[in-house]
């Protein structure tokens, strides 16, 4: 994207993504912090977009959106006692995690203005980036691409496993 | 001399950027322009199709359907649209009101986003993407979401249940459909909707000679897609009463209403442009021929819906799990042999 | 576009595995209810064929797939650790299954995709390979874990080790994807050569590492991320335990081992402070709390902890010999592990749902069994590292090593750990031998044939190391690739 409203739209999409993260874990009705995770997903493939990764970006919602998310619903669906009830999102233990958090946040701000960042500027994203990530999948990463199979395998019989009957 | 509508359209862009405006207004104009034509012609589709499915259906069951309310009663909906306006919006006490209200803006709103990367006709597509067929399927997933919002917050059982169903039933059959037009991506390396109907020039090229079972795992899924009889288990009358849209009223009734019609003329489109040479066709204009070919399909469908049973929500899953996924997965692998 | 040159003698211990998980997993719904154990022979029988396949491949240190699959000597050690490993699950797992009436042939796929993912683990230097090896094995980990489902504690083992593990993940993902922004590389030498030749390192690659660090923490169970171990060790049906003591830790140490050890730990600077820090935390806090407890398999959770933290030491002195050590001392303790849950399975599995678990259970084993009690006593006295047993091999080859690079604190505070160490391995030894059981005492069950073979097998072995290591394993060092 390299029209004049794309870096607006990069902070919109940005903006959207932090404030409805942030309501995914405050919020206390369990429903409505799926949804909004859906809405944080979406506006990072807005972002994904605006990089260039239109393939990702499609990917990222139909897998996120279209499968993750359903999924999650389903599961608080089928949960009982989760509806229409305030869940407490915080515990004791909230200002140890806001601690640890300042202190990450505090070290990747330092880090960030120091760190010179591997960006290839001399490589062209490619016009099409369906077919580029398809051609190194099948050549230089198919041995994690074939390796995933198996994960999503092992993963699908542990399901059943832990599904059976008896 | 075919009327194309392509050169009228470029008459009225050249006509804007001539007027010596910014860029970025000149394309924001032409985006909100194009989204706007392409509104009109979904409402226009809309109304079109919701006085077709009556028609056919009356004729189906040897009986008339709307008659009174024009010629034929082809005002009878545009009577209906101005009753559900008027309508009051009731909003039960017990709703969720957020999630109430969002549920038919987001159904809406993400069958009609579809309609941006379909081809209408020769040189005319609001917008070409690269990954077209894939973002179709991509923002499409958006109107399970807006289902199972629908059903949470009526806070009503029917509702509810209807919700689970569709959602169930639309991620279900999302694997076949979408595995089965990976043979026409196979065959043209394109996932861009031009591409794919630039392939498809000459009739012996239609993809519906060259991928049969694609073609038709892809009606079948479609149908199952917008929650038709036979797979209209989501709001089986006898048992849902009408399913998630149950304690919906007025505009927002209508809003859930017209997105299925959409959604029912989007797969049909899908189908026109993947399998049957999108607008390519002689004489006629190439818009008219794409219209003509996707109510051809919107046909089917509907004769699908009046002619069979609806099936049981355990047969639905395993047609769909042990049936039409192995078929789409050897549909797929011939395609790869077939178009190397 | 050409098919990549393909070193299919390379990758077949891996596909063998995989190969024979998919087979026995597809052969399991058309086995009758009754014929499930079939499932477990084939198992074992594919697990000896790439046992096999792995001996023919020591000593060919190449690599496949443009370096991603690396098959050097100290891949095929590891990788005969996992075999092994699983191997001795399967017979100690045919026997307590039937009894414990959760006779399910899924078990020994997963089992067998486990160790697919262990491999991979140890076969590659790339973080995504390595990753996604570890993947497979924690996938797989977390529903054998719960297997037992009846028991209450079982799917609590479950649940824990799965939400922490998968905790665990995300900070392994956060790091990769750090160091991949800072180097632009997922290859361990790559990322070295980038960090190599800069003055400052950047502080994004010193918190990637620190990321993987904590994620490979988690798996290893090592000081502070360890939480997890006891409830898990404790809840996972006992030849789950076992398997989980050994494999696991062995091949996240595997991977450990390949990406800090070489180079890297001298490249990112306080990388090794941090490794000291944690070795002697988890050395001590795992003899600590080990002392109180009660439950055999707790014990021998936080002794598993205590474990970790001795293997840590390889980390922190970063030499290949060091690594070869380590690679030693986790094949002696795996070796040893399994052994004592093998007795331990044999008990429990003695009553259908309440576990035979406590130490007290013990009582008075040895003067009604002599030869289990003998076992049991020599894998404790292998774990407490008393000579001439494995355990006191991998341990004096493991301290020599830092000995050598003049870590001589460090080894006092080891040497001090194992001592401590040495107080709850013989009270277990105590209890069989010179007390009687008061009460009706428990009945263990006649040792089933196949059970028979691998606690033999596990003795001769832990004997054979801490007896006559030199003959077949090269102590100057396995040689590693990738690494510079």
């Amino acid at each position: 994207m390299d029209s004049a409203i794309a870096p607006y739209l990069f902070y919109l999409f940005s903006f959207v993504v932090v404030v409805s993260g942030l309501l995914v874990v405050t919020l206390r009705d369990i429903f409505h912090c799926a949804l909004f995770l859906i809405l944080c997903l979406f506006s990072v493939a807005g972002i994904y977009v605006l990089l260039g990764a239109d393939f990702i970006a499609a990917v990222q919602v139909l897998l996120y959106v279209g499968a993750i998310a359903v999924l999650m619903i389903f599961a608080i669906m089928l949960t009982a006692k989760v509806s229409g009830i305030g869940i407490k999102q915080q515990n004791e233990q909230v200002p140890i995690a806001i601690i640890t958090t300042v202190a990450f946040v505090a070290i990747a701000l330092y880090g960030l203005g120091k760190t010179i960042w591997n960006i290839k500027t001399d490589v062209a994203i490619p016009d099409n980036t369906t077919m580029a990530i398809g051609k190194l999948l099948m050549t230089t990463y198919v041995v994690p691409f074939e390796i995933v199979s198996v994960v999503l395998l092992a993963a699908l019989i542990g399901a059943i496993v832990i599904a059976r009957r008896n | 001399m075919r009327l194309e509508l392509s050169p009228l359209l470029k008459i009225i862009g050249d006509w804007i950027s001539s007027l010596g405006l910014p860029t970025w207004l000149v394309d924001l104009i032409e985006m909100i322009g194009a989204a706007a034509m392409v509104m009109g012609m979904a409402f226009l589709i809309i109304l079109f199709l919701v006085w077709w499915e009556r028609k056919l259906s009356g004729h189906f069951q040897q009986r008339f359907g709307p008659m009174r309310t024009g010629w034929h009663g082809w005002l009878q909906t545009i009577a209906d649209g101005i009753k559900l306006f008027q309508k009051e919006d009731i909003i039960p006490k017990t709703v969720d009101r957020k999630v109430f209200y969002w549920a038919p803006v987001i159904c809406f709103a993400s069958s009609f986003a579809a309609f941006a990367c379909l081809p209408w006709g020769k040189n005319l597509w609001p917008t070409d993407l690269n990954i077209g067929i894939l973002y179709i399927f991509a923002i499409t997933t958006f109107t399970v979401i807006s289902l199972l919002m629908a059903g949470w917050s009526s806070n009503n059982k029917y509702a509810l249940l209807g919700g689970m169903r569709s959602a169930a039933q639309i991620v279900s059959y999302e694997v076949p459909l979408t595995l089965s037009v990976l043979g026409v991506i196979v065959a043209t390396q394109s996932l861009s909707m031009v591409a794919i109907v630039g392939a498809q020039e000459k009739v012996y090229n239609w993809f519906i000679f060259r991928q049969p079972l694609g073609f038709l795992i892809y009606l079948i899924a479609a149908t199952a897609e917008t929650n038709r009889a036979p797979f209209d288990i989501p709001e089986a009358e006898q048992e849902l009463v009408a399913g998630f849209n149950i304690e919906y009223s007025g505009m927002k009734f209508a809003m859930f209403f017209m997105a299925e019609f959409l959604n029912l003329f989007l797969v049909s489109a899908v189908a026109v442009t993947l399998f049957l040479g999108g607008w390519h066709g002689p004489f006629l204009p190439s818009w008219l021929w794409f219209l003509l070919k996707a109510f051809l399909i919107v046909f089917v469908i509907i004769w699908f819906k009046w002619t069979y049973p609806r099936l049981r929500v355990d047969q639905l899953m395993e047609f769909c799990w042990k049936f039409l996924l192995p078929l789409a997965f050897l549909n797929l692998i011939v395609a790869g042999f077939l178009f190397r | 576009m050409s098919f990549p040159n393909v070193d299919f003698a390379l990758l077949s211990p891996s596909l063998i595995v995989c190969i024979t998980a998919l087979l026995t997993m597809l052969l399991v719904p058309f086995l009758g209810e009754k014929r499930q154990v079939v499932v477990a022979h084939l198992s074992w029988i594919g697990l000896s064929i790439a046992l096999f396949a792995v001996s023919q491949q020591i000593g060919k240190n190449a690599t496949t797939f443009g370096g991603m699959f690396l098959g050097d000597d100290f891949s095929q050690f590891f990788s005969g650790i996992f075999i092994v490993a699983a191997m001795l699950t399967i017979f100690t797992s045919i026997d307590y299954l039937r009894r414990k009436e959760n006779e399910h042939g899924e078990y020994y796929p997963l089992i067998l995709f486990a160790t697919y993912g262990m491999m991979v683990m140890a076969s590659s230097s790339n973080l995504l390979v390595i990753f996604l090896g570890l993947e497979i094995m924690s996938v797989s980990l977390y529903v054998l874990a719960g297997f037992a489902r009846t028991e209450l504690k079982s799917t609590e083992a479950a649940i824990k080790y799965f939400l922490l593990g998968a905790f665990a993940t995300g900070f392994t993902v956060f790091g990769i994807a750090f160091v991949y922004g800072v180097t632009g590389t997922f290859d361990v030498a790559g990322i070295i050569n980038a960090a190599f030749g800069q003055s400052n390192v950047d502080t994004f690659l010193i918190i990637g590492s620190a990321l993987l660090l904590i994620g490979f923490g988690f798996k290893v169970a090592a000081v502070p991320f360890h939480m997890w171990a006891p409830d898990a060790y404790e809840g996972a049906p006992s030849p789950i335990t076992g398997f989980m003591s050994a494999g696991p830790k062995a091949a996240a140490f595997a991977a450990m081992l390949r990406i800090f050890s070489v180079g890297f730990g001298s490249t990112v600077p306080h990388l090794q402070t941090l490794f000291w820090i944690v070795a002697v935390a988890t050395m001590t806090v795992g003899n600590i709390i080990a002392l109180r407890q009660n439950n055999i398999k707790r014990m021998l959770a936080f002794s598993s902890i205590a474990h970790a933290g001795y293997i840590l030491i390889a980390l922190v002195v970063g030499t290949g010999e060091a690594s070869s050590a380590a690679a030693l001392y986790l094949l002696a303790y795996a070796l040893t592990n399994l052994g004592a849950f093998m007795v331990i399975a044999l008990v429990d599995s003695g009553a259908k749902h309440d576990e035979f678990t406590s130490i007290d259970t013990y009582t008075g084993l040895a003067r009604k069994r002599p030869f289990l009690g003998l076992a049991l006593t020599l894998f404790m006295l292998s774990l407490a590292g008393f000579p001439p047993t494995a355990g006191f091999m991998g341990k004096f080859v493991l301290f020599k090593a830092a000995v050598s690079q003049g870590f001589y604190v460090l080894i006092v505070i080891a040497v001090l750990n194992s001592l401590v160490s040495v107080f709850y391995y013989l009270r277990v030894v105590v209890k069989m031998f010179m007390t009687e059981p008061d009460g009706q005492p428990v009945e263990v069950p006649a040792v089933p044939v196949f059970l028979m073979v691998a606690l033999a097998f596990a003795v001769a072995a832990v004997l054979l190391i801490g007896v006559y290591p030199q003959g077949w394993f090269n102590f100057a060092g396995l040689s590693i690739l990738g690494a510079n």
